[in-house]
C-alpha cells in the first residue's frame, strides 16, 4: 500500500505525475485520476485571472495526509496519491490532483470521488479568486457540505 | 488579562483566510499566567482596534495545529491561530 499527499507550490506536470504513478501501480486492474483546474471565470460569469490558496504551514500538509490515509483506509485501493497547490495557480492550471489504484474499478472510482469530497471541505485551505474587478473570498457551499454528507457513516 | 505584546514578546497569534485580510498575518499577545480559554482570548482580543472581525461566529481556532472549541485551555508558547471557515481545495 502507497499513500502519498504532497502540497506544492509549483505547477504540476500531470503527464509526468501519471507516468509514475502507473510505473507504481504495476499489477493493479484499475487506475482512476482526477485533475482540478482553475477556473476562468466565477459563479456570474466574470473573468478570473487566478485563484489564490491562502495555506497554515505544517497544519495543511497534515490535513492531506490525513485524507489520503482515510481514502485508502476506506476502500479496497492499494494505491492514493494526493497532489495539491497552494500560492497563486493562474486560470486553467492544475489546482489538484488525485489518484487511486485498486484490484477492480469500483473501488478506484469510490475512493477518488470520496478524495475529492473530503478535499472540499476539510483541507486547510482558503481560496481566494482574482478577478479583473478585484478578489473575493470563497466560503464552503451548501453543496460542498452535501456532497461531504454523502460520506457520512 | 489578554494585551497585545510587542514584537519581541509575547505569544504569536496566527491569521489565515478572510480574517487575514481583515487584522493582519499575525500579531503577538500576553496571556495570563495560569493561561485563558480561546473563547476568552477571542473577546478580548477582538476588543482590541482591528481585532472587531475575531468576533464573528464563522471564526475557526487552532491550538498547536488542531482545531479547537472555544472551552478549550491555552498558555503562554502554544501556537494558536483563528482563521475563516475552510474553502477547501
Amino acid at each position: 500500500m502507497s499513500v502519498v499527499a504532497r502540497l506544492l507550490a509549483v505547477p504540476i506536470d500531470p503527464q509526468a505525475v501519471l507516468g509514475d504513478f502507473l510505473v507504481d501501480a504495476q499489477g493493479a486492474g484499475a487506475v482512476v485520476t482526477f485533475s482540478g483546474l482553475a477556473r476562468a471565470t466565477d459563479s456570474d460569469g466574470g473573468r478570473i485571472k487566478a485563484l489564490h490558496l491562502d495555506h497554515y504551514p505544517g497544519m495543511t500538509e497534515a490535513s492531506l495526509q490525513a485524507i489520503a490515509d482515510e481514502g485508502a483506509r476506506r476502500f479496497d485501493v492499494s494505491q492514493v496519491l494526493v497532489l495539491h497547490r497552494c500560492g497563486t495557480i493562474a486560470a486553467g492550471e492544475m489546482i489538484v490532483f488525485v489518484a487511486a489504484a485498486a484490484a477492480h474499478r469500483r473501488a478506484a472510482f469510490l475512493a477518488a470521488d470520496f478524495l475529492m469530497d473530503k478535499l472540499k471541505t476539510e483541507a486547510v485551505f482558503w481560496k481566494k479568486e482574482e478577478g479583473v474587478d478585484g478578489s473575493r473570498w470563497i466560503e464552503p457551499t451548501d453543496a460542498d457540505r452535501a456532497d461531504r454528507a454523502r460520506w457520512s457513516e | 488579562m489578554v494585551t497585545l505584546g510587542s514584537p519581541d514578546t509575547g505569544t504569536t497569534i496566527l491569521f489565515f483566510g478572510r480574517l487575514a485580510d481583515q487584522v493582519g498575518r499575525q500579531c503577538k499577545v500576553l496571556l495570563p499566567a495560569g493561561g485563558c480559554t480561546i473563547g476568552d482570548l477571542r473577546h478580548r482580543l477582538g476588543q482590541q482596534d482591528g481585532y472587531a472581525a475575531l468576533a464573528e461566529g464563522t471564526v475557526l481556532a487552532s491550538a498547536d495545529q488542531r482545531i479547537v472549541p472555544d472551552d478549550h485551555l491555552v498558555r503562554s508558547g502554544q501556537e494558536i491561530a483563528f482563521f475563516s471557515p475552510l474553502s477547501g481545495g
